[in-house]
C-alpha cells in the first residue's frame, strides 16, 4: 500500500503554543478481524490526519469500515482484531500501547460516543454517577466535588433540573436526553479528540439538531477536534470542516468540505451525491447506482473496489485499485485512476432516469376521480400500565385523509407521532378503536373472518426491515407463491405469475430457487415489494421501505416505486420519519405530530411554504448535503421534547414547544390554544394546517446560522 | 413498465453463498464441529449396542452363568456378578430399557411443549397467561418426588417402562413449552409474519407454514438437552426403587444393586455409571454442535 | 415497587391452592392406599377394611375430601398417616435436617458458579476456560447418586488410610446429636454431591450472561472512559449479569429438592426425602400430600423472594 498521507490544510487557530503537527496521525491503518473460518480485513490500510480543534467527517455507508475506524482509534476494537500500523495523539504512539496506558488516554485525552443512547448508558445506574465516575477516574476530587461537576456538565449539554435529574436512571430518560448524558460524560475531562460514531443515526431529526447542537457546545468548551462518523451526508455538510469519504476499507475521497460537495473527483462520492434525495429540491431526479456495497471479505486489493458499479469502469479498474491522488483543492485527493482527468468523469447523466410526472392535488382531497383509500376520522387508543394505574395512550386521534389512484401519499412525523398506528390500522394489523376506512368504497373495518382475509389482498404493506420481513426458510419461490396460494390463484399460472413479478421489480426470475440470505438488502426489499403486488392489490401501504437500505441502494428502490406506483395506477401511503426521501416519492404530505395531522396539503406547497410551525421546524431540521446552504440556512431550534403520549397538552399538542404561542400571541389567544384542539383549515387555499394563528409565526431574528 | 427503466439494469444475480439452499450450510456448519459429530457417532454406537446387542450377544440378562463374580474377562468382558449373571449382558439391557425411556420423554415432552409453546407464543395475551400459569404449576414440583407418586402409586411394583416414560414426559414438557414460547413470541413479531396475515393467512397456517419451521432449531436442540435429562432423571428414580421394577433393568437400577460391592466387584458399579455418563455426554454434545450451527453469528464477519 | 410486591403475593397464593388441589387429585387418583391390605393373604373381612376406610377418610368423594384436608391443614393437622405417626411433627424434625444440606449446597454452588463463571467468560476460549468448560459439561452428565456412592467409597478407603473417621457415611448427625466439626463431617459429602451437580449447571448460565454482557454497549463506553477491563467488568459488569441469575436460583429450587431426595437417599440420612419414599411405599396418602405441599409452598415462597430481591436490585422495576 503506498503511503497516502493527507495533510491538513492551514490551520485555522493554530492552539497556543502547540506546533504545527495535527493532533491525530493515522497511518496505514489495517484492522483485522479473525473468526474461525477466515480473516476479514475490515480497514485495509488508511492515513489521514486531524488537527486540533477541527470537526473531520468519515462518511460511508456498511462495510466500509468507519465504524471500526472509529472504534481502533481508541483501541476498543474488541478482541477478536487486530491492528496494524500507526496512530499517533500528540506524537504518542497508540497502536500497541499497553492497556494501562490506553487506559489514561481514553477518556481524558480522547472521548468517544456511540451509537444507541439506549443501550451505551449502565441501566442499573444512576446518570449522575455515570457521569461522576467518568470524572473521578483522571482527577482526583472529593465526591462532592465530582458531584457538582458531574451537575455542572449535565446543565452545559442541556438537561434541563440537572441537579435533580442527576439521581434519575437512564431508563427514565428519552433518547434524545440520554446521548445528551453520554456527550456530557465525553466532555468530563476536557479531551483533545472527540470521536462521536453515528452519535444521531438512532434519533429524531429534531433531535438530531438538538444533540448536534449539544456536541457543538461541548466543542467549543472543550476546543476539542471531532471525528464524526456517519452515513449522513447532511449532516456532514453542516459540520465538518474537511471529510474522508471510506469505500470497502479504505478512503476513497478526501478533502475540504466544499471540494468535496461541489468539485468531487471519485465516481463514488458523486454517485453518491446525485442518488440521495434533497429536501430543497424534490424534483431532482434520483440517479441510483447498481449494486451494493461490497462486504470486506471480498476485497483483496486487486481491483478498485468500486468497480463492480461504476458507470466508467475500465480494464484499468478492474486490474489494479487506485491510490488516492491530488487533485486540484487544498488536501483533495481521490482514489481513482482518472480522478485527475476531469473530462473523463463527467456529471451523472440524469435523462438516464425518467421521472414520472407529478400528480397536483389539492390540500385534502385528491385530484382526479374517486379515491381509492379514504380514511376518515381514525383513532387508535390503547390502555398501558404506567405508575400504578391504567392510562389510555391516544396513538392516533381523528386522522383522515384520501388517496387517487396513481397517487402518493407520505405521511411524516417522530417517534411516537402515530404514523406506524395509521399504516397498521389502515391495514388491520391491529384494530381500530373508531373511524373508517373504505377501499373504493368497501368498508374495511366492518368485515371479519373470511372475508376479511379475502379483503385484505386488495391493500398490502411493504415492510421496513430487509432481514425480517422475508422467512428465512422459504425459497422465493414459496414466498411469492403464498399470497398467490392464499388468494386461490390458479395453480398452473402461478410460475409464470411470480416470474412476472419477479421482472417487474428488476429480479431476474431465475432466482426463484435462492433464499432470502442469498440476496442483498436492497434485493430484499424489491422481493418484499414482489410480494405485495402478488395480489394485483389496488393500495399500497409502505411502512419504512427504504430506511433500513444503504443510501446508495435506497435511489433504485425509490425510483422502482415511482415507477410501479404511477404504472399500476395504485394508491400509495408512504411512511418515512426521512423527509428527503418523502418529499421525493410523495404527491402530497400529511405531517403528524401526537396522533394528529397537523398539516396537509400538496408536496411542493408544504416543502417550499410550510403553515405549520411544526412543520417549519422539521424542514430547518433536516440536514441539507450542500455545505453552503447547510452554512447560511436560519435554522429553527426547537426546544424540549415531543411530550408523553400519555399526558399530551389540552388543546393544541404543539403549544407547549410553538414559537407562535411564546411570541406572538395575547394571553386571550393563548387561552384559545390551550383549550380547542385545531381543526385543519385550508390557508390560502392550499395546503391545510391545524393552527388557530398560523399567520402569526414571528419573524425570525437575522443571527440565527449556523456559520456564526 | 417502460423499456428505458433504469431499474431494469440493475437485474443482477444474487451473491452465491454457500450453497443453495438453507440445509446444507447449516450442516456443512455442524459437520465442521468435529467434538458434536464424534458425539454423534457414539451416540449411534451406543444405540446399536443396547437395541442389537442384546440379539447377538451369546449371554442374556437375566439368565445366570456359573461364573460369579468374575472379574473383566474374554469370556464376560464386562465380569459377572454375584449370582452369575453376565454384567455384559445386563449393561445392554439396562441400556436399552434406559434409552428406550429417555428418547421416548425427549420426544413426547418435546412435541407437547413446543405445540403448547407455538400457541401459548403466537397468541399471547390470555392464551399465553393461561398456558404459563399451568407450566409454573407443574414446574412447582420436583419432579423426582411427583414421578415417583405417580409411578409407584398407580401401578406399584407393577409399574412398566411405559408408565414411567408417560410420568416423567408429563413432567418435562413444561420445560420445553417455556422454550419454544419464548422463541414463538420473536417470530411471532417478526414482519413475514405480519406480511402473511396481510396476505390473508389463517392462524394455523401461519404456525404450520412459518412459526414451527422456523423453531425447528430450538426443538431439536430441546430433543437432545431432554434426552440427557431424562436419562438422568430415570435413572435416579430407578436407583431409588421407584423406576424400572425387577425383573426387568434399568442403568439405575444396576447400579443400586453394586452399591454395596463396589469394592469387591467394582466392575458391576463402574460400567454402568459410564453408559449413563457417556449417553447425557453424547447427547449434550450433539445437542450443543447444533445449537452453534444454527447460530447465525458464527459465520458472520466484522461489522461495517 | 410496592404494587410490584403485592402482586407477586397476590399470585402466589392462590397458586399453591391450585397446586394443592392439583395433587391432591393426583395423589388421589393414582391409586388405592388400601390396595396392599386388601391383596393380604388371607383378605380381610370386609367390616375392617370399611373401618379403616372410614377412617381415612376414604369413603367421601374427592373433593369433599380435599376441603376437609384442607380445613384440617388451617389447624395445623396434615391428616391421618398409616404408620401412625405425627405427621406434622415428623415433618418439622425432618425437615431441618434437609434444608440444611440444601441452603448449604445452594450458597456454595452459588458462590462457586458466579467464580468459575465470570472468570470463563473474561478468559473466554482460553486454556483454563476450555479446561473448566469440558469439565462443567462432563459434570452435568454425571448422576448424583453414582457419584455419592462413589464418594462414599472413596472416603471409606480414607478414614482406613488416615485411622479415623473424618468423613461420615451414613447417617445426617442428628442421632449422635453431632455438632461443631463431627458435624461437618457428617456434612461434607452429601453437599459436595448436591452442590456439584448444580453447580454445572448454573457455572454455565453465569457465563452465558457474563458474556452477553460483556460485548454490551455500556461496556464500551465504560472502558472509552478510561477504565481497565478489570475495574469495567467490576463496577459495570457483574451487576447486569447476576442480576438475572437470582431468578435462575429460584427456579432451580426445586430441581434441587429432587437432588436432595436421592443425595439422602445415598448417604440414609433421616431427611424428608427418605420421609417421603417411606411414605409412597406405604401407600401413605396424607404423608404424600403433606410432604408435596409443604414442597411446593417453599418452591413458590423462593419463587417470589427471588422475584423480590430481582425487583429491588433493578432500578428499571423498582421505579415503574
Amino acid at each position: 500500500m503506498s503511503a497516502d498521507i493527507v495533510t491538513a490544510p492551514d490551520m485555522r487557530e493554530p492552539s497556543s503554543g502547540a506546533g504545527r503537527h495535527p493532533l491525530l496521525q493515522v497511518r496505514d491503518l489495517v484492522v483485522t478481524f479473525a473468526t474461525p473460518t477466515n480473516t476479514v480485513n475490515a480497514v485495509r490500510g488508511i492515513s489521514f490526519d486531524v488537527a486540533r480543534g477541527e470537526v473531520v467527517g468519515i462518511v460511508g455507508e456498511s462495510g466500509s469500515g468507519k465504524s471500526v475506524t472509529a472504534t481502533a482509534i481508541m483501541g476498543l476494537h474488541g478482541e477478536t482484531a487486530r491492528i496494524k500500523g500507526s496512530i499517533r495523539l500528540d506524537g504518542d504512539e497508540l497502536v500497541g500501547a499497553s492497556d494501562k496506558a490506553l487506559g489514561k488516554v481514553r477518556g481524558k485525552r480522547i472521548a468517544m460516543i456511540f451509537q444507541d443512547p439506549m443501550t451505551s448508558l449502565n441501566p442499573v445506574m444512576t446518570v449522575g454517577n455515570q457521569v461522576k465516575e467518568a470524572v473521578l477516574i483522571h482527577r482526583s476530587m472529593s465526591g462532592a466535588e465530582a458531584q457538582a461537576e458531574s451537575i455542572r456538565l449535565l446543565e452545559l449539554v442541556g438537561i434541563p433540573n440537572a441537579a435533580e435529574r442527576a439521581a434519575s436512571y437512564p431508563h427514565e430518560f428519552s433518547g434524545g436526553m440520554r446521548q445528551r448524558v453520554v456527550i456530557a460524560i465525553a466532555m468530563a475531562n476536557d479531551p483533545d479528540l472527540i470521536i462521536a460514531d453515528e452519535p444521531t443515526t438512532a434519533l429524531d431529526v429534531t433531535v438530531q439538531a438538538q444533540v448536534l447542537d449539544a456536541l457543538e457546545v461541548a466543542r467549543k468548551h472543550t476546543n476539542a477536534a471531532l471525528i464524526l462518523v456517519t452515513h449522513d451526508l447532511g449532516v456532514v455538510a453542516g459540520r465538518a470542516d474537511r471529510v474522508m469519504v471510506m469505500y470497502g476499507g479504505r478512503a476513497v475521497e478526501t478533502g475540504d468540505v466544499d471540494d468535496l460537495f461541489y468539485r468531487s473527483r471519485m465516481p463514488y462520492t458523486r454517485g453518491l451525491l446525485a442518488s440521495i434525495p434533497r429536501l430543497d429540491n424534490r424534483l431532482l431526479p434520483l440517479i441510483p447506482i447498481k449494486g451494493s456495497p461490497p462486504s470486506p471479505a471480498s476485497l483483496d486489493g486487486s481491483h478498485c473496489p468500486f468497480a463492480a458499479r461504476c458507470e466508467f469502469v475500465t480494464e484499468l479498474c478492474t486490474s489494479s485499485e487506485p491510490p488516492l491522488i491530488d487533485v486540484p483543492g487544498a488536501g483533495h485527493r481521490a482514489a481513482c485512476h482518472y480522478a485527475s482527468d476531469y473530462a473523463r468523469v463527467p456529471e451523472r447523466n440524469p435523462d438516464l432516469v425518467e421521472a414520472p410526472p407529478r400528480v397536483p392535488g389539492t390540500a385534502l382531497a385528491p385530484s382526479d376521480g374517486e379515491p381509492v383509500l379514504s380514511v376518515q376520522h381514525l383513532t387508535k387508543n390503547y390502555s398501558v400500565r404506567s405508575k400504578n394505574k391504567k392510562r389510555t395512550v391516544h396513538a392516533v386521534a381523528d386522522v383522515s385523509f384520501d388517496i387517487a389512484p396513481g397517487e402518493t401519499l407520505g405521511l411524516v412525523g417522530e417517534s411516537g407521532c402515530g404514523k406506524s398506528s395509521v399504516s397498521r390500522s389502515v391495514v388491520r394489523l391491529q384494530d381500530m378503536t373508531g373511524g373508517r376506512v373504505t377501499l373504493n368504497g368497501d368498508d374495511l373495518a366492518a368485515v371479519s373472518g373470511r372475508r376479511l382475509r379475502v379483503m385484505r389482498r386488495r391493500i398490502q404493506m411493504v415492510f421496513q426491515d430487509p432481514y425480517s420481513s422475508l422467512d428465512p426458510r422459504m425459497s422465493v419461490e414459496d414466498i411469492l407463491a403464498e399470497p398467490l396460494r392464499l388468494s386461490k390463484y390458479p395453480q398452473a399460472d402461478r410460475a409464470a405469475r411470480i416470474a412476472e413479478l419477479l421482472s417487474a421489480v428488476g429480479l431476474s426470475p431465475t432466482m426463484v430457487t435462492r433464499y432470502p440470505h442469498e440476496f442483498s438488502g436492497g434485493q430484499r426489499q424489491r422481493l418484499g415489494i414482489a410480494r405485495a403486488l402478488a395480489t394485483d392489490p389496488e393500495v399500497l401501504v409502505l411502512d419504512e421501505p427504504v430506511s433500513a437500505l444503504d443510501v446508495s441502494v435506497q435511489a433504485g428502490v425509490i425510483n422502482l416505486l415511482r415507477n410501479l406506483i404511477r404504472d399500476r395506477q395504485l394508491g400509495a401511503l408512504f411512511i418515512a420519519h426521512d423527509l428527503s426521501v418523502v418529499a421525493h416519492i410523495s404527491d402530497r404530505i400529511a405531517v403528524m405530530y401526537l396522533g394528529r395531522i397537523v398539516e396537509i396539503g400538496d408536496s411542493e406547497d408544504v416543502f417550499t411554504n410550510p403553515v405549520h410551525p411544526y412543520t417549519k421546524a422539521l424542514i430547518s431540521a433536516v440536514p441539507l448535503p450542500d455545505p453552503i446552504l447547510e452554512r447560511t440556512r436560519e435554522s429553527i431550534q426547537l426546544h424540549g421534547e415531543v411530550p408523553s403520549p400519555l399526558d399530551p397538552p389540552s388543546g393544541c399538542p404543539f403549544r407547549t414547544r410553538c414559537a407562535i404561542f411564546e411570541q406572538s400571541l395575547t394571553e386571550e389567544q393563548r387561552t384559545r390554544c390551550r383549550g380547542e384542539v385545531p381543526a385543519l383549515i385550508p390557508h390560502e387555499s392550499r395546503q391545510a394546517a391545524a393552527c388557530h394563528f398560523p399567520d402569526l409565526y414571528p419573524v425570525p431574528q437575522p443571527a440565527a446560522t449556523r456559520a456564526d | 413498465m417502460t423499456v428505458t427503466d433504469p431499474s431494469l439494469s440493475l437485474v443482477e444475480a444474487a451473491v452465491p453463498v454457500q450453497g443453495r439452499s438453507r440445509m446444507p450450510a447449516f450442516l456443512r456448519r455442524y459437520l465442521r464441529n468435529r467434538v458434536s459429530v464424534a458425539a454423534l457417532i457414539v451416540f449411534l454406537l451406543i444405540l446399536v449396542f443396547a437395541f442389537v446387542g442384546p440379539m447377538v450377544w451369546k449371554y442374556s440378562f437375566d439368565v445366570f452363568t456359573d461364573d460369579n463374580s468374575q472379574p473383566p474377562s474374554l469370556d464376560h468382558p464386562f465380569g459377572t456378578d454375584s449370582s452369575g449373571y453376565d454384567t455384559l449382558a445386563q449393561v445392554m439391557r439396562g441400556t436399552q430399557r434406559s434409552v428406550q425411556i429417555a428418547l421416548f420423554v425427549a420426544l413426547t415432552a418435546t412435541i407437547i411443549g413446543a405445540v403448547v409453546g407455538a400457541l401459548a407464543g403466537y397468541y399471547g395475551k390470555l392464551v399465553d397467561a393461561v398456558i404459563m400459569r399451568i407450566v409454573d404449576l407443574v414446574l412447582v414440583f420436583p419432579s423426582v418426588a411427583v414421578a415417583a407418586v405417580l409411578a409407584y402409586m398407580s401401578m406399584g411394583t407393577e409399574t412398566s417402562w411405559i408408565t414411567i416414560a408417560i410420568v416423567l414426559s408429563l413432567l418435562a414438557w413444561p420445560i420445553v413449552a417455556r422454550v419454544v414460547r419464548s422463541t414463538a413470541l420473536t417470530l411471532a413479531g417478526t414482519e413475514y409474519v405480519q406480511a402473511a396475515r396481510g396476505a390473508g393467512a389463517t392462524d394455523l397456517s401461519i404456525i404450520v407454514r412459518h412459526l414451527i419451521p422456523n423453531s425447528m432449531g430450538t426443538i431439536t436442540v430441546a430433543v437432545t438437552v431432554l434426552t440427557a435429562t431424562a436419562i438422568l432423571s430415570e435413572t435416579s428414580l430407578s436407583y431409588l426403587g421407584f423406576g424400572v421394577q425387577p425383573p426387568d433393568t434399568s442403568l439405575g437400577l444396576l447400579i443400586a444393586n453394586a452399591q454395596a460391592a463396589i469394592i469387591t466387584r467394582p466392575w458391576i458399579f463402574y460400567f454402568p455409571g459410564f453408559f449413563i455418563i457417556l449417553i447425557a455426554l453424547t447427547s449434550s454434545f450433539i445437542g450443543d454442535g447444533l445449537r452453534r450451527a444454527l447460530d447465525p453469528r458464527q459465520s458472520a464477519g466484522a461489522g461495517s | 415497587m410496592l404494587r410490584y410486591a403485592t402482586k407477586r403475593l397476590l399470585i402466589a397464593v392462590p397458586m399453591l391452592l391450585m397446586a394443592s388441589f392439583v395433587m391432591f387429585l393426583m395423589v388421589s387418583f393414582s391409586g388405592d392406599p388400601l390396595s396392599r391390605i386388601r391383596s393380604q393373604d388371607p383378605p380381610p373381612p370386609p367390616e375392617a377394611l370399611e373401618s379403616l376406610e372410614k377412617q381415612l377418610g376414604l369413603d367421601k368423594p374427592v373433593l369433599e375430601r380435599y376441603v376437609i384436608w384442607l380445613f384440617g391443614l388451617f389447624r395445623g393437622d396434615f391428616g391421618q398417616s398409616i404408620m401412625n405417626i405425627d405427621i406434622g411433627a415428623e415433618l418439622g424434625n425432618r425437615v431441618t435436617v434437609s434444608f440444611r444440606l440444601i441452603f448449604l449446597a445452594i450458597i456454595i454452588a452459588a458462590v462457586v458458579a458466579v467464580i468459575v463463571g465470570v472468570v470463563g467468560a473474561l478468559r473466554q476460549y482460553g486454556f483454563v476456560d476450555n479446561v473448566v468448560s469440558t469439565v462443567v459439561f462432563v459434570l452435568l452428565a454425571v448422576p448424583v447418586f453414582w457419584l455419592g456412592v462413589l464418594l462414599k467409597h472413596w472416603a471409606v478407603s480414607f478414614n482406613e488410610t488416615v485411622g479415623s473417621t473424618v468423613f461420615y457415611t451414613i447417617g445426617d448427625g442428628s442421632r449422635q446429636n453431632a455438632t461443631g466439626l463431627a458435624l461437618i463431617g457428617f456434612l461434607v459429602l452429601p453437599t459436595i454431591v448436591l452442590t456439584v451437580n448444580v453447580f454445572a449447571s448454573w457455572s454455565r448460565y453465569v457465563r452465558a450472561s457474563m458474556v452477553e454482557v460483556m460485548n454490551a454497549d455500556y461496556m464500551k463506553l465504560a472502558r472509552a472512559k478510561g477504565l481497565s477491563r478489570g475495574q469495567a467488568v467490576w463496577k459495570h459488569g457483574l451487576r447486569n449479569a447476576l442480576l438475572p441469575f437470582v431468578t435462575i436460583v429460584a427456579l432451580d429450587f426445586s430441581a434441587l429438592v429432587g437432588g436432595a431426595v436421592v443425595t439422602e437417599s445415598v448417604f440414609q440420612w433421616r431427611g424428608m426425602g427418605d420421609f417421603l419414599l417411606t411414605g409412597i411405599r406405604n401407600l401413605d396418602v396424607n404423608v404424600v400430600m403433606a410432604w408435596l405441599l409443604i414442597f411446593a409452598a417453599a418452591t413458590i415462597l423462593m419463587n417470589l423472594i427471588a422475584d423480590l430481591v430481582y425487583g429491588l436490585l433493578d432500578p428499571r422495576i423498582r421505579h415503574s
